[in-house]
């Protein structure tokens, strides 16, 4: 896959996370822009070296950094 | 993009052979075994790297006796012209026409697609699913199974990718959900053992203990004012208690003594005896001296007894000779010896008897003598007691003394042998009791408090572990609920993007559809078969598989040409013989569904039907023959 229907799969996925928060109280009453951004991040992170070279704990760590600021 | 020349060098059934193509459409003409075939899969395989019928090796490519065969396309893109090279060996490059001729661009399998990717911006799934129809493609597609379609439409929109990274955060989220679980199971352990604290005991101990202190010190203020008259009464009690050790000491005296007026008198009873003892000193060497001469004289009258007997018997039994010397007996000698032997033991009778008298003088001696030595001894043992009796007697007096004189000074009009102090000083007395029971009762609260305070400590400690944990608690719920949303945000993008390339995909198919008169009043739904069209006419659901073999060819197409437009156009289309085993009428509807397509793209399309190649006389002939 291109390099720019990755950036438009992110941006698509960016903004279903938005949307998402927006609409589901559970995320919104606990979750804010930092996490919402560890998240893209993260997707982003797994869709660019690809999910052989990136683990699970990887991305636990990516965002379990950000939950503790 | 526009295919300008196909360039085969040891490539299927060719050794060395060059094709042009044009704009519009293509027709690859010739007899079976003549290469159409070759052309389609040389140019998917330029394009992708990998043979446009599964399961087909890339030797099996290769012309017969060549060790790799090279399928090279020349195409334009965006105002640039390139050129690619791959070989079945695995070697690719790709180059860039430029003033002074071709450069070449990237060298290498990977680096080769990865820019050919961004040139084309298309993968081999679109390629495969949008713009080539490879033979027989159209009765695979509908022998799939409904999970292998969706494989193919997760491919082409990149949700095969999406569910991937769906997985990982379903990882991550159990990983968050585990951890979770132990934060939980800490906070609940530590709940339980900071649940009851000790902050009521703390403060009514330290009211009391307060109150207790205030008392004390009230209590210490007053027994400093009255300090002499307390001083007075501790002194008066050890005088007391010192006049009472003194009388027993008196009383041990008086019994030691007993029979003596003094110790002096004692000590004048020991030294007679000593004296005595003195005297009396060699008395048990001679008594021992006469008992050995009593013994021999005992012996001396037990032998003459003996011999006295042994005569009166050679007399009494009349033998004429001696048994010893054999000499003749005369009894006359014999009484004479007998004689002198009864006179000898008479002497010694009366040595013996003499003897006897003086032995027993001596033992009596002997016996007063030890008497002696045991009275002696007892009375040293009295003395010695005597003098340490003395020596306590003194020192108490001393310290009586001392008592004395220290109530005579605090009291000097007060007599100083009454015992008149101790009971005239009882509030003190009791004051002091109070005080002692006041400064025990505080010690214990004390400890008390100290005890309570260090456990208040711990539970203080394990309070702020507890907040600490809270906060852990805290964070770890914000880690699940992101991996959550990045699932949720996961499923929701590929819900999402399905929406987005099926609607426009079932609208474009419907429009052409229509363009070619076939099914115009049907609606056409891609979601529920997974890209497998279904058709509904008039209301009426109609299976894909009850349409005729021409109009599945037809439709099929159609919608390869749809998914085209959706995913992304590519700028041609190579179908290998659409018009196979099509009448003439469904054959001239092809013509025209592939001349309409022509309007736009580049359609490239073999076939060895003659009504095809005579239809298409306007288009761009390859001639292909059997070698």
């Amino acid at each position: 896959m291109t390099s720019a229907l990755e950036d438009e799969l992110v941006e698509a996925y960016e903004r279903e996370v938005e949307k998402l928060i927006s609409t589901e109280r559970k995320y919104r009453a606990v979750l804010g822009g930092s996490e919402i951004a560890a998240v893209v991040r993260a997707f982003r992170f797994t869709f660019e070296h690809g999910v052989e070279k990136v683990t699970a704990q990887m991305l636990y760590d990516m965002i379990d950094d950000v939950s503790g600021e | 993009m526009l295919l300008e020349r196909i360039i085969l060098k040891s490539f299927g059934c060719f050794d060395r052979k060059d094709f042009d193509l044009t704009e519009g459409i293509n027709l690859i003409f010739g007899p079976n075994f003549s290469g159409k075939s070759t052309l389609v899969s040389a140019i998917f395989f330029a394009l992708t790297g990998k043979p446009i019928i599964p399961r087909v090796t890339l030797s099996a490519m290769t012309r017969s006796g060549a060790s790799s065969g090279t399928a090279g396309l020349n195409f334009r893109n965006q105002g640039e012209r390139y050129q690619l090279f791959r070989s079945t060996n695995g070697d690719v490059q790709l180059r860039l026409q430029e003033d002074d001729g071709w450069r070449v661009l990237i060298t290498g399998k990977r680096s080769a697609d990865a820019e050919l990717q961004k040139i084309v911006q298309l993968s081999h799934h679109h390629l495969s699913a949008a713009s080539f129809l490879r033979e027989g493609e159209i009765f695979e597609f509908l022998a799939r199974q409904p999970s292998n379609r969706r494989d193919i439409l997760y491919a082409l929109l990149g949700i095969d990718r999406l569910i991937e990274v769906r997985e990982r955060f379903i990882e991550g989220r159990r990983l968050a959900k585990r951890e979770e679980k132990r934060v939980q199971d800490h906070q609940r352990s530590l709940r339980v053992t900071t649940v009851k604290g000790h902050g009521e005991e703390i403060k009514r101990i330290e009211d009391e203990l307060k109150a207790l202190e205030a008392e004390y010190e009230s209590l210490s203020s007053k027994a400093a004012e009255d300090s002499d008259a307390l001083l007075i009464a501790e002194l008066s009690q050890t005088r007391a208690r010192i006049q009472q050790q003194m009388d027993t000491l008196g009383q041990e005296r008086a019994s030691i003594l007993s029979g003596f007026t003094d110790p002096a008198h004692l000590r004048e009873a020991i030294g007679k005896i000593e004296a005595a003892i003195s005297e009396a000193q060699g008395l048990e060497a001679e008594r021992e001296k006469v008992i050995q001469e009593v013994g021999s004289l005992t012996s001396q009258i037990r032998t003459l007894d003996e011999a006295c007997e042994t005569l009166r018997q050679f007399i009494n039994n009349n033998r004429g000779h001696c048994p010893t010397c054999h000499q003749p007996i005369q009894r006359g000698t014999i009484a004479q010896i007998i004689e002198e032997k009864s006179s000898e033991r008479e002497k010694c009778q009366r040595k013996l008897d003499a003897k006897g008298e003086i032995l027993n003088k001596h033992t009596d001696d002997v016996n007063t003598l030890r008497e002696l030595n045991q009275r002696r001894q007892l009375l040293l043992n009295k003395v010695e007691m005597l003098e340490r009796i003395e020596t306590q007697f003194t020192e108490l007096q001393r310290e009586f003394k001392t008592v004395v004189d220290r109530l005579n000074a605090l009291q000097p009009s007060a007599p100083s042998q009454t015992d008149t102090t101790v009971e005239a000083q009882p509030d003190a007395v009791q004051m002091a009791e109070n005080r002692r029971r006041m400064k025990s009762k505080i010690d214990t609260l004390r400890g008390r408090l100290s005890a309570l305070n260090a456990e208040e400590a711990v539970l203080a400690h394990k309070l702020k572990e507890l907040q600490g944990v809270q906060t852990e608690a805290d964070k770890i719920l914000r880690t699940r609920l992101s991996f959550e949303l990045a699932c949720a945000g996961v499923e929701k993008t590929i819900e999402t993007l399905q929406q987005q390339m099926l609607q426009p995909a079932e609208e474009e198919l419907q429009r052409w559809l229509k363009r070619m008169n076939l099914f115009e009043f049907a609606k056409v739904d891609l979601k529920s078969q997974h890209l497998l069209p279904s058709l509904n006419i008039n209301g009426v659901e109609r299976s894909l598989m009850l349409l005729s073999g021409s109009e599945k060819m037809i439709l099929y197409l159609c919608f390869k040409a749809a998914l085209s437009t959706v995913l992304g156009n590519t700028g041609f289309f190579v179908f290998d013989d659409p018009t196979l085993h099509l009448d003439g009428e469904r054959k001239d509807l092809m013509i025209a569904f592939i001349q309409q397509l022509a309007d736009n793209h580049q359609v490239i399309v073999t076939s060895n039907d003659v009504d095809v190649r005579d239809a298409l006389t306007d288009s761009h002939m390859i001639q292909t023959t059997r070698e």
